[in-house]
C-alpha cells in the first residue's frame, strides 16, 4: 500500500499541483489527471450530499471512490482547496494514517501559500515543495508499513 | 422510469422449426425471392386468442401470443468470430448513420433539466448494436428458450402421396447440431409439436383437386388439427396490388452471415425481376396469416401444454419434494461431474431448464422463477457454471418481470434483480470446464484459473467456448444495466457497465463504457467529470477497434468539458487524439482545430514541439482556403496562436501635432512633452484647451490626427512562446479607410459604424463604398500562394493606403517589438484593427486589436478604467488631415559619450520633410546642461573661436513660470520659414556636469505658414541621452588663513580618472558675483532672480582673487602690509591683462599641469575675499594711538606712577625694529608655517608639479590659459546662478553660546537671582533703561521685540529720563561718568549682582540684560538664529582642461576635448562658498604681537615668540597686541571688544594685565569691590573716568560716526562731553590675584561703532607683564551687534601665546 499521486487542486477546481510520486510515463501521468479530475465530482457530490449550510465538518472527505487501480481520497480544506491522494489499491488502508498524511499536506500548503510570493488558486511549482511532499509520502509509507504488522 | 418489461418480453417468444422440401420452397423463392419462413414472419403474432394453456398448477388464458419462425438449417449459433466480425460491422453502419462528429449542443443543460434526454436518443448504436448482439447469441447450449418448440413441415400441395414427401423431408432433413448432439430436444420425439402444410401454387395451375386431396389424406393420417394447406402466388406478378410496404417483408429479416446460423440464412434469394413477394396477393397475405393463427391455436399450444406436462410431472418425480432433496443431498457429491458439457433434453437437469424456459415463454414467470431455481441448485452442486449462470440470468429475468404493475407493490417486493445477474456475470465469466479440464495435469498443480491464457494453447473450442462465455457475460451484464437504468439506479448500471469493460473486446467495452457514462449524467447531480472521463475512456477503446467516427464523436462530446479547465495534460491528450483520429478519419478541418490547439505547447519538449507544429504546418500545407476552416463561427486563421501577439497593448506610433525622433523621445512620459510645448504654444493656447487642441472625440471615440504621406505605425509585440524557430512573414495591418469625400460615408459618418463585430464590421465596410483595404474582408484571401498577389495595388483602396509588409524570424523563446506601418495618402478617416500574418509561409494568422476606442457616453466613476478614456498611442482611429509641415531630425547630433564637464558643440540638422513651409521656428530645452546660441554663424568655426566669439551668447525667451528653471525657451530665425524640403543646422552646446546618462528633450517647434484646420502647430521631440564619464574630480579643501582676515588658503587635489586620458589643467578661474546691494540683502536672498541677459557688462567686476600660494612668499606678504583692500583695489578687471605683481591675486591663474590617466595634481591657492563695496580704509594709526593713549593713561594713573611712560613700554618689546616690521615678520612667519605645512602635503600627494606654473607642457595650449571664463557668452551661461549669498556658519553662534558660560560663570547667579527682580524692568520698559536693553540684547525672538520697540523709543525716551539715575544707566552703552562705577564689576553688562546704591532702575535693567543673556545661552546651541549672510559674494571656481587630442573612439578621435571641472560637490550643485561657509563666523579675530606672535601661529601650538624685557630697567614689560577684527556678516555691525576677562598664563599670579580703549567708548570699569571699599578703588575709578571723558583723541570722522550709529547715547549722557570716542588711556595696576587689597584693572571695552559688511578694523590693545614666563593671553572677545537685524554675536578669540625673558 503506498501513495501513487498527490495533487492539489484549486478552488476554481484547476490543477495547481499533481505529482505522481514513482515516475510515471506519459500515459500514466495523463491517467492520474483523469482520474483525479473524475474525483472532483465525488468530492462536489460528498459537500453537497453530506454538508449543509452552517455545518462544520471535518475537511477530510474519506474515500471518494474506488478506481481500477486506485482508492482515491480527498480533502477539502477551508479555501476549497481539494488535495486528493491516490492510494494504490493494495491491502488495507487505515483512515487515520490517510489523514494524518492530509493533515501534513494541508499544513505544507498553508505554509506554502505563506510565502507572499505565492498567489492564490496559482500552480505550485517549487522544488522545496515536491521534497516536502515527497517526505510526507515517505513517511505514510512507512508507517503503513509498521502498521501492516506482518511484514516478514 | 420506463416500463422494461415489454422490451423483455419482446426478446424471448417460443421458436418454431420451418423445414419444406427444395420443391416447396422453389414455390415461393422463384417468384417472390422469398423464403416459407420469411413468409409466415410477419404473421408470427397472433392476438385475441384465447387459448387456455395450464402451466404447473395454474391455467391461464393465451390471448397474445408471438412466435418465432426459423429454418431448420439455420438453428445454430455462428463462430464468435463471425459474431464479431458482423457486430463490428453493425456498430460502424450504425455509428455512421447516427454518431454526429459535433457534440450534442448544450447536453448538459439537457440533463440538468427536467426532462433529461433519452438514452437511446443518445446512442442509437447502441440499441442496434445490442439487438444484434442478443439475435447472434441465440441458440447457445446452455438454454433453451430459442429452441423450436414445434415444427411446421411444408412440401408442395399437388404432390403424389404426401405422407411419403412428409416422411422424405423429415428423412433427408439436416438437423441442427445441438439436436444432433440431443442437447435440443429434437425432431425425432414422437410427441415432438408437429404441423403439416401443403402450399398451394396458384399461379402454376396447381392442380387443386389433387390438393385438396392430399390435404384429406394427410389430415387423415396427423389428425385433422395439425395439417393446413396454405395458398401463394395468386398474384401476376405485379407486386402492386399486393398492397404490401416494400419493406414488408425485409423488416423481419435479419442479416446474413458468412457462415449461416443464428435464424437467418446463409444466403437469401436473388430478388425475382418482379420484386420482392411479386406474386403475393392480399388473399394470400390473409391466409398466410389465417395459417399461422390456426397453427398457433390448434398444434402449438395444445402440445406445449403437453410437453409442459410432461416435463412438469417428471421433474416433480425426479427433484421436487423432500424425499428428492435428501436423495440429492446425499447423493450431491457423488455426483460431481466438473464439466460444463451441455445436459441432453432427457436429462432431469436439461427437462427443468426446459420447463423454466417453456413456462418463461408462456409468461408464468413465478412458477418458471421457482423451476429455475431448483435447476440452478443442481447446476450449482455439479459446478455448472454455464448452466448455472443461465439459470441465474433468467431468476433475473423473472424477478423482473414478476414485479407487479402496482409500483406500491414493486417497491415492498424490492429485489435487486441486480443480484442474480451478477451471480450469472461472474458464472458466464468463470472459465468453461474444458478450458481447466484441458490442461488439468498442470493445472490442478498450478491452479490458476483465471489466467486461461498462460497454460498450453487452448484447443480451438474452448477458446470459442470462453469467448462466448466473455460474450454471455455481457449479455447479462447489458441486460442488467438496461434494467438498472429503467428502474432510475443510474449507478448500479454504471457500475455493472463498468465492471464488465474491462475485460471485454474494445467495441463492446466502449459500447459499455459509453453507456456507463450517460449514466453518471443520469444522476443526481450529474456526475459531469466521471462522464467525461468514461467518454475518453470509450473513445480509446473505440480507437482500439477503428471506430473512427463514434471515437470521434466520444471525444468531442466531452471536450468541451475539459476545455479552459486549465487541465492542460488532458485538453492536449484530447486534441492529439481528435487530431490523429480526424486525420485518419478524413476530416482535415476538424483535425487542423485539434492540432492548432496543441501548438500552445511551451511547457512541453522541444521534440514535441517541433512535432506539433510540423504536424500542423504539414496538414495545412495543402489547403487553399484557410479563412473557410471555421469552428463556432471562428476561423482557423483568427484562431492561430502562434506567434503570441499581445492584442491588448499595442502602441500607435503616429505624428499627430507631435513628431517623435526616437524611440526615446516616445518612452518619455507625455505629460513632460505637454509641459515643453506649452512653452512656445502657450501664445496660441488657452488653458481651456489643454494639451494643445480640443478633444478630439468622433462618435465618442477619441481618435488622433495623422497627417496623409506620414506613415502611421503600430508597435506590436510578437513573441515565440516555443522552443522551435519560427519563420513570420507577411506580416501587415489590418485597417479601413474611408476617403474624405466619400459621399456614402459621408451620409452616415464614416467609420462610425455601428456595434458589430469585427467580420461584419469589414463586411459592412466593404459594402457601404468604404474603401477596405484589408484583404480578408475580401473574397479572396491575397496572402495565399497562387492567388492574386498580394500587392494593394490590385486592392480598391490602394491609392489612398499603402500597407507595409514586415517579415521576421522569431527564434525560441524570443519576443520582438515589430512597427507596422499603414501609409494614408489621402484626407480621410483611418482605422486599425488588427493584424494579420503568415506563420512558416503556410498558415495565415490573424488578430484583432483589443484596444476599444469606444467611449461609454456616461461614464461611471471617475477612476481611469470607468471613464474609459485612451491615451493617444491606444486609439487607433485616425483622422488623415491634409499635408502639413514636418520637423524632421537628420541623424543623432548627440555623442554617444563625454567627460563630466565637457563642453561640446553639437549641430541639429532639422529638416522639414513635410509638405507645406513652416514658420515661427522656436526650441525647447529641457536640460539646464544644454543651451543654445542665439546664432548660428558660429556653427563651422572652430570650438576655440566660437567660444571667444562675443556673438556666442545665449537667449532666452521668457516661458511661463511654472517651467521657469528647468525649461530654455529659443526662438530663433524669427521671421523667417523653412521651406519643405530645407534643412537648418543649428549648434547646441552641450556641458554635462554630472555623471551617468544625460537624458536630454528638446522640442522643436513650428507652425505651418498656412494653418490648416487641426493642426495649428506641428512640433519635433527629441530625446536624445549622453552618456558621461568621469573626468576629473577636484577635492577642494578650504581654510581660514592664518594671517589675513579676508583671505582663505585654498588646497585643490585633482584627480584624474583611471580611465580617461591624459589632460592638462589650462587654468583656474574663480567666478563670482559681486557683492549684492546692502538693502538687497534681506530681500533678495532667497528669491531666485530671473535669468537676466548675461552680456549686460557689470559695472564694478570686483569678485574674488586668487593667488597661487606656493609662487612667492612676497606676495602675500605684500598683499599683507598693503593691507586687505590692496588687492580689491588694485586689480582692475580683465585677468589676464595682470602682470606682475598683480599675477599674485588676480581673477584667474593661468595653468599647464598635465595629468596622465589615474594622476592626482595639488595647488594650493590663497583666496582673497572682494573688498566691501564702500569701504574706507580702516586703519587706524594704531601705535600712535596706542601711544597717545599709553601717554595720556599713564597720567592719571595714580596707583601706577612709577610706571615708564608708554613710548618706552612700547618700544621694549620690538628690540630692534619699528612695529610694522614687526607685524610683518610675524605675518611672514605664519605664513611660511602654513605654506610649509601645504606644501609637505602636496609632496606627499605624489604629483610632481604641486600647482608650479610651468613653462611649457606638452599639450598645453595658451590660448586657452587666456580664455576668458567671465564674460557674456555660452559659458558664462552655464554658470548663470542665483544670487545667494552666504551665510555665516552656525558654529560662531554656538561657539559664542560654549563660551559665554565659561566667562559668565561667576555672574550666573546674580543673573538668575535677578530674574526675580527683572519684573520691575517691565514697568520700566518706556523708560530710560531702553537704549542699553536695546544694545546689548538681542538674542532671542522676545529681546527681539523688545528691542523692536527699544529702537524707535532710543531717541525719545532720551528726555524724559535724564534723570541722574538715567545718567548712570548709560553707562555700559559707552559713557565713562563717574558715578557708573560702582555698576561695572567683572563685565559692564552683566550687574554685580544687588545691584549699587541708587540703581534700582538701572540694576534691572541690567538685570534684564543678564536675564537675555542667560536666556541666549539656553536657546544658542538648540535653536540657532536666523542666518546671517556673510559679507564675501559666492565664490565658484571653475579649472579648464583640456585634452589636445583625444584618443577614445568614435566622433571624438583625435579632436580636441575641452571642459570645466567645477571643484566643490557638483552634484548638489552648490559652489564652493559652501567650503568657505563652513569656516566663516561672523566675526573674525586675529591677534598678533611683539615678534610675529600671532593668534594662528599659536592654535597651531606654536610656544610663541621671546619677547626679552630688561626688567631691571622697569618692573614692567608692556607689550603692544593689535587685534584685528573683520565684520564677515553681510551686515553693518558694532562691535565691542572685551579683554581682561580670562587672563592666564603659566604662573598667573605674576601676571599684570592692561587693557587699552582705541577706538569709540572704551570703558573701564572699577573693580567690582570698588562700590563697597574705599578710596584706592574710587581714586581708580575716579581715574578712570577722566581718562575715558579726557583725551579727545579719536579723530573727527569716527568720532563723527561713532555720534551717528553708536547708540551709546553718548552725547546726551555724557552732558556735552561728547567724548565717548576718545582713547582709552592704558592703565596699569600691580596686583596679584584680583583681590581687594590691590586695584586691579579690570576688563576694559573697546567699542568699534560701525563696521560695514567686510569691513576690517584694527585695535590696539597692550599687555604688561612684571615677571619673566611664558604666557597665554586667551581671555578676548568681540561681540558684534547687527544693527539691522538685531542679533548679538559673540566671538572668543583665539589664545596668544609667548615668552618673556629677562633681557
Amino acid at each position: 500500500m503506498g501513495i501513487a499521486c498527490v495533487a492539489f487542486i484549486g478552488p476554481q477546481n484547476n490543477p495547481m499541483y499533481l505529482r505522481s510520486i514513482d515516475p510515471a510515463s506519459d500515459d500514466l501521468y495523463m491517467k492520474l489527471h483523469y482520474v483525479v479530475h473524475c474525483s472532483l465530482d465525488a468530492v462536489e457530490e460528498k459537500v453537497l450530499l453530506k454538508r449543509g449550510p452552517g455545518d462544520s465538518q471535518d475537511a477530510y472527505l474519506g474515500l471518494l471512490y474506488p478506481t481500477e487501480d486506485y482508492k482515491v481520497y480527498g480533502y477539502l480544506t477551508n479555501t476549497h482547496v481539494k488535495i486528493i491522494v491516490l492510494l494504490d489499491d493494495e491491502g488495507t488502508v487505515k483512515d487515520e494514517a490517510v489523514m494524518r498524511v492530509f493533515r501534513r499536506l494541508h499544513g505544507l500548503y498553508v505554509d506554502t501559500a505563506s510565502n507572499p510570493f505565492h498567489k492564490f488558486g496559482l500552480p505550485l511549482s517549487s522544488p522545496r515543495f515536491d521534497g516536502a511532499v515527497d517526505g510526507i509520502v515517505s513517511i505514510y509509507r512507512g508507517a503503513g508499513a509498521s502498521q501492516g504488522g506482518f511484514m516478514t | 422510469m420506463v416500463d422494461i418489461r415489454p422490451w423483455l418480453q419482446e426478446l424471448y417468444a417460443p421458436a418454431v422449426l420451418v423445414a419444406s422440401t427444395p420443391a416447396a420452397e422453389a414455390l415461393i423463392q422463384s417468384k417472390n425471392g422469398l423464403g416459407l419462413v420469411d413468409l409466415l414472419r410477419p404473421y408470427a403474432s397472433a392476438f385475441g386468442l384465447n387459448v387456455p394453456v395450464r402451466v404447473g398448477e395454474s391455467s391461464v388464458r393465451v390471448q397474445d401470443l408471438r412466435v418465432r419462425f426459423f429454418d431448420v438449417g439455420t438453428l445454430y449459433q455462428p463462430p464468435p468470430e463471425v459474431i464479431e466480425d458482423h457486430l463490428q460491422d453493425v456498430l460502424k453502419l450504425s455509428s455512421q448513420r447516427n454518431a454526429k462528429l459535433d457534440p450534442s449542443p448544450d447536453l448538459l443543460q439537457r440533463f440538468m433539466s427536467d426532462n433529461p434526454p433519452d438514452m437511446r436518443e443518445l446512442t442509437p448504436w447502441f440499441e442496434a448494436y445490442r439487438s444484434e448482439f442478443m439475435r447472434l447469441l441465440r441458440f447457445g447450449d446452455h438454454e433453451t428458450l430459442d429452441y423450436p418448440v414445434a415444427c411446421v413441415y411444408a412440401i408442395p400441395a399437388d404432390v403424389q402421396n404426401p405422407s411419403s414427401h412428409f416422411d422424405t423431408l423429415v428423412a433427408q432433413m439436416a438437423l441442427p447440431p445441438l439436436m444432433a448432439q440431443d442437447v435440443m430436444y429434437t425432431l425425432r420425439d414422437k410427441d415432438f409439436p408437429r404441423h403439416y402444410l401443403l402450399l398451394l401454387d396458384a399461379s402454376t395451375g396447381m392442380n387443386e383437386k389433387r390438393a385438396m386431396d392430399n390435404l384429406t389424406a394427410i389430415r387423415r393420417l396427423y389428425g385433422e388439427a395439425h395439417c393446413s394447406i396454405l395458398r401463394i402466388n395468386s398474384g401476376n406478378g405485379d407486386r402492386a396490388h399486393s398492397g404490401a410496404p416494400v419493406d414488408f417483408f425485409a423488416r423481419y429479416q435479419f442479416t446474413c452471415l458468412t457462415s449461416g446460423g443464428a435464424g437467418e440464412p446463409r444466403l437469401r434469394p436473388p430478388p425475382p425481376p418482379g420484386g420482392v413477394g411479386a406474386y403475393l396477393t392480399v388473399q394470400d397475405m390473409d391466409s398466410i396469416g389465417g395459417f399461422v393463427r390456426e397453427f398457433m391455436c390448434r398444434t402449438l399450444l395444445p402440445r406445449l401444454e403437453d410437453r409442459i406436462a410432461r416435463l412438469n410431472a417428471s421433474i416433480t418425480a425426479a427433484r421436487r419434494g423432500l424425499r428428492n432433496r435428501l436423495n440429492r443431498f446425499w447423493k450431491g457429491a457423488a455426483e460431481d461431474r466438473q464439466t460444463d458439457r451441455p445436459y441432453p433434453w432427457h436429462s432431469v437437469e436439461g427437462q427443468m431448464r426446459q420447463l423454466g424456459d417453456l413456462a418463461f415463454l408462456m409468461r408464468q414467470y413465478t412458477f418458471a422463477e421457482s423451476t429455475y431455481r431448483l435447476a440452478a441448485q443442481d447446476y450449482q452442486a455439479e459446478g455448472n457454471s454455464k448452466w448455472y449462470a443461465g439459470v441465474e440470468e433468467m431468476i433475473g429475468l423473472c424477478s423482473v418481470l414478476n414485479e407487479p404493475a402496482d409500483p406500491i407493490a414493486a417497491v415492498l417486493l424490492q429485489n435487486d434483480p441486480m443480484k442474480y445477474f451478477m451471480r450469472a456475470y461472474e458464472h458466464y465469466t468463470k472459465p468453461p470446464a474444458a478450458v481447466l479440464a484441458a490442461p488439468s495435469p498442470p493445472a490442478s498443480a498450478g491452479g490458476a484459473p483465471g489466467a486461461p491464457g498462460s497454460g498450453p494453447p487452448l484447443p480451438p473450442a474452448a477458446l470459442a467456448a470462453s469467448k462466448v462465455g466473455r460474450m454471455l457475460a455481457t449479455r447479462v451484464v447489458m441486460l442488467g444495466a438496461a434494467v438498472q437504468s429503467a428502474a432510475g439506479r443510474y449507478r448500479a448500471a454504471s457500475d455493472a457497465l463498468m465492471r464488465a469493460q474491462s475485460e471485454e473486446e474494445n467495441a463492446r467495452a466502449g459500447l459499455l463504457l459509453e453507456q456507463s457514462a450517460y449514466c453518471m449524467l443520469y444522476l443526481r447531480p450529474p456526475l459531469v467529470r466521471k462522464f467525461a472521463f468514461q467518454m475518453v475512456l470509450a473513445g480509446i477503446r473505440y480507437i482500439c477497434c477503428g471506430q473512427k467516427r463514434i471515437a470521434i464523436h466520444a471525444y468531442r462530446q466531452v471536450l468541451a468539458l475539459y476545455l479552459g479547465r486549465r487541465w492542460r495534460y488532458i485538453e492536449e491528450h484530447l486534441h492529439a487524439v481528435l487530431g490523429a483520429q480526424c486525420v485518419e478519419y478524413g476530416d482535415k478541418d476538424r483535425a487542423l482545430w485539434h492540432y492548432c490547439a496543441l501548438l500552445d505547447c511551451g511547457h512541453r519538449p522541444a521534440a514535441q514541439q517541433q512535432h506539433n507544429v510540423g504536424q500542423f504546418l504539414n496538414l495545412l500545407a495543402g489547403v487553399r482556403d484557410q479563412l473557410a476552416i471555421t469552428h463556432d463561427g471562428v476561423s482557423l486563421v483568427d484562431s492561430l496562436p502562434l506567434p503570441l501577439v499581445n492584442r491588448h497593448d499595442v502602441r500607435v506610433l503616429c505624428s499627430d501635432t507631435a513628431c517623435y525622433s526616437g524611440p526615446a523621445a516616445r518612452a518619455m512620459p507625455e505629460s513632460a512633452w505637454l509641459k515643453m510645448e506649452a512653452c512656445c504654444t502657450s501664445g496660441s493656447n488657452n488653458w481651456l484647451v489643454e494639451g494643445g487642441g480640443a478633444k478630439q472625440e468622433r462618435d465618442h471615440e477619441e481618435y488622433t490626427m495623422c497627417v496623409s504621406g506620414e506613415e502611421v505605425g503600430v508597435q506590436v509585440e510578437f513573441r515565440n512562446p516555443l522552443a522551435v524557430k519560427l519563420k513570420v512573414s507577411n506580416v501587415r495591418l489590418i485597417c479601413t479607410f474611408t476617403h474624405e469625400s466619400d459621399p456614402s460615408a459621408a451620409g452616415k459618418g464614416p467609420v462610425a459604424l455601428p456595434d458589430s463585430t469585427n467580420t461584419s464590421y469589414f463586411a459592412a465596410a466593404g459594402g457601404s463604398g468604404t474603401q477596405s483595404s484589408n484583404p480578408l474582408a475580401e473574397g479572396a484571401h491575397p496572402l495565399l500562394p497562387g492567388s492574386a498577389p498580394p500587392a494593394i495595388s490590385t486592392q480598391p483602396g490602394s491609392e489612398y493606403l499603402h500597407v507595409a509588409e514586415a517579415q521576421f524570424t522569431l527564434h525560441p523563446g524570443e519576443a520582438l517589438v515589430e512597427v507596422l506601418k499603414v501609409l494614408p495618402r489621402a484626407p480621410g478617416w483611418l482605422r486599425i484593427t488588427g493584424v494579420t500574418w503568415t506563420l512558416n509561409g503556410t498558415a495565415h494568422g490573424r488578430i484583432t486589436f483589443d484596444v476599444k476606442g469606444r467611449r461609454r457616453k456616461k461614464p461611471k466613476g471617475e477612476r481611469p478604467g470607468q471613464l474609459k478614456h485612451f491615451p493617444p498611442h491606444r486609439r487607433l482611429l485616425f483622422q488623415v488631415v491634409p499635408a502639413m509641415p514636418r520637423l524632421e531630425l537628420l541623424g543623432d547630433p548627440l555623442p554617444p559619450a563625454l567627460y563630466s564637464g565637457e563642453l561640446c558643440r553639437v549641430i541639429m540638422r532639422i529638416r522639414n520633410s513635410g509638405g507645406l513651409p513652416l514658420r515661427s521656428l522656436a526650441l525647447v530645452v529641457g536640460h539646464p546642461e544644454a543651451v543654445v546660441p542665439a546664432t548660428d554663424a558660429n556653427k563651422d568655426r572652430p570650438l576655440l573661436d566660437s567660444l571667444t566669439d562675443h556673438r556666442e551668447v545665449v537667449q532666452l525667451s521668457k516661458v511661463p513660470a511654472s517651467a521657469r528653471g528647468t525649461l530654455q525657451l529659443y526662438r530663433l530665425w524669427p521671421g523667417r520659414e523653412l521651406a519643405p524640403g530645407e534643412v537648418l543646422e543649428w549648434p547646441l552646446w552641450l556641458h554635462p556636469r554630472g555623471q551617468g546618462t544625460l537624458k536630454l528633450p528638446i522640442v522643436w517647434y513650428g507652425e505651418p505658414a498656412a494653418p490648416k484646420s487641426g493642426m495649428r502647430h506641428r512640433t519635433l521631440r527629441i530625446c536624445g541621452s549622453v552618456s558621461v564619464q568621469p573626468l576629473l574630480s577636484a577635492r577642494p579643501v578650504v581654510w581660514p588663513s592664518p594671517t589675513h582676515l579676508s583671505q582663505y588658503l585654498l588646497r585643490l587635489g585633482v584627480d584624474n580618472s583611471k580611465d580617461a586620458e591624459r589632460v592638462v589643467l589650462q587654468q583656474l578661474a574663480a567666478v563670482t558675483v559681486p557683492p549684492l546691494p546692502p538693502h538687497h540683502v534681506a530681500g533678495a536672498s532667497g528669491v531666485d532672480t530671473p535669468a537676466t541677459p548675461t552680456n549686460t557688462p557689470r559695472p564694478v567686476p570686483v569678485g574674488w582673487r586668487m593667488s597661487m600660494l606656493g609662487d612667492t612668499v612676497g606676495a602675500p606678504s605684500s598683499a599683507a602690509t598693503s593691507g586687505p583692500g590692496l588687492p580689491g583695489n588694485a586689480t582692475p578687471d580683465g585677468p589676464p591683462a595682470m602682470a606682475g605683481g598683480a599675477e599674485a591675486a588676480a581673477r584667474s591663474l593661468p595653468l599647464a599641469v598635465p595629468l596622465q590617466p589615474g594622476e592626482s595634481a595639488g595647488l594650493f591657492l590663497q583666496l582673497l575675499a572682494p573688498p566691501p563695496a564702500a569701504q574706507q580704509l580702516r586703519q587706524v594709526a594704531g601705535s600712535s594711538a596706542s601711544v597717545a593713549a599709553a601717554g595720556m593713561s599713564s597720567g592719571p594713573g595714580g596707583a601706577g606712577t612709577g610706571i615708564s611712560p608708554p613710548p618706552s613700554g612700547l618700544a621694549t618689546p620690538g628690540r630692534a625694529d619699528d612695529p610694522s616690521a614687526v607685524a610683518a615678520r610675524a605675518v611672514a612667519q605664519a605664513a611660511e608655517a602654513v605654506r610649509s605645512l601645504a606644501l609637505a602635503e602636496g609632496g606627499a600627494s605624489g604629483a610632481g608639479p604641486t600647482g608650479r606654473v610651468s613653462p611649457y607642457v606638452d599639450g598645453s595650449d595658451s590660448g586657452l590659459q587666456q580664455l576668458n571664463l567671465f564674460g557674456p557668452g555660452v559659458l558664462a551661461h552655464f554658470y548663470r546662478r542665483g544670487r545667494k549669498g552666504m551665510v555665516a556658519a552656525t558654529s560662531g553662534l554656538g561657539a559664542a553660546g560654549a563660551t559665554t558660560p565659561g566667562g559668565l560663570s561667576q555672574q550666573r547667579t546674580p543673573g538668575a537671582a535677578a530674574t526675580g527682580v527683572a519684573t520691575p524692568q517691565q514697568a520700566m520698559l518706556p523708560g530710560g533703561p531702553q537704549p542699553a536693553l536695546g544694545q546689548s540684547v538681542s538674542f532671542s525672538p522676545q529681546t527681539q521685540a523688545m528691542g523692536g520697540p527699544g529702537a524707535p523709543l532710543r531717541g525719545v525716551s532720551f528726555g524724559p529720563t535724564s534723570t541722574a539715575a538715567a545718567a548712570a544707566l548709560q553707562g555700559p552703552g559707552g559713557l565713562g561718568p563717574g558715578p557708573q562705577g560702582p555698576m561695572g564689576p567683572g563685565r559692564p553688562p552683566l550687574p554685580p549682582g544687588v545691584g549699587g546704591p541708587g540703581v534700582a532702575g538701572p540694576g534691572g535693567g541690567l538685570l534684564a540684560a543678564a536675564g537675555q543673556g542667560q536666556a541666549m545661552v539656553a536657546a544658542g546651541p538648540g535653536r540657532p538664529g536666523p542666518p546671517l549672510l556673510l559679507a564675501d559674494p559666492p565664490l565658484d571656481l571653475l579649472l579648464l582642461w583640456h585634452v589636445a587630442a583625444s584618443q577614445r573612439t568614435g566622433p571624438h578621435q583625435g579632436r580636441q576635448r575641452l571642459g570645466l571641472c567645477r571643484p566643490y560637490d557638483p552634484q548638489s550643485n552648490r559652489d564652493l562658498s559652501g567650503c568657505i561657509q563652513a569656516h566663516t563666523t561672523p566675526v573674525r579675530m586675529l591677534l598678533s604681537g611683539p615678534n610675529g606672535a600671532s593668534s594662528a601661529a599659536s592654535a597651531t601650538g606654536s610656544a610663541g615668540p621671546v619677547v626679552r624685557h630688561d626688567f631691571r630697567r622697569s618692573p614692567l614689560a608692556v607689550l603692544p597686541l593689535r587685534l584685528r577684527v573683520r565684520n564677515n556678516t553681510a551686515l553693518e555691525a558694532r562691535l565691542q571688544i572685551e579683554v581682561g576677562e580670562g587672563w592666564s598664563s603659566n604662573d598667573a599670579p605674576h601676571s599684570w594685565q592692561a587693557s587699552t580703549g582705541l577706538l569709540g567708548g572704551s570703558h573701564a570699569a572699577a573693580p567690582a569691590a570698588a562700590p563697597v571699599s574705599m578710596g584706592p578703588p574710587s581714586a581708580g575709578a575716579t581715574g578712570a573716568g577722566p581718562v575715558s571723558a579726557g583725551p579727545t583723541g579719536g579723530n573727527g570722522p569716527l568720532g563723527q560716526s561713532m555720534m551717528a550709529g553708536a547708540p551709546g547715547g553718548g552725547p546726551g549722557a555724557g552732558g556735552g562731553g561728547g567724548m565717548a570716542g576718545s582713547m582709552m588711556a592704558i592703565t596699569y595696576q600691580a596686583g596679584l590675584p584680583p583681590c581687594p587689597e590691590y586695584a586691579w584693572v579690570g576688563p576694559s571695552f573697546v567699542s568699534v561703532p560701525r563696521m560695514e559688511p567686510g569691513g576690517e578694523a584694527e585695535v590696539t590693545l597692550a599687555v604688561s607683564v612684571f615677571r619673566p614666563g611664558a604666557y597665554s593671553i586667551s581671555g578676548y572677545r568681540c561681540t558684534a551687534f547687527l544693527e539691522a537685524t538685531g542679533a548679538v554675536e559673540v566671538q572668543r578669540g583665539e589664545p596668544l601665546c609667548f615668552r618673556v625673558e629677562g633681557a
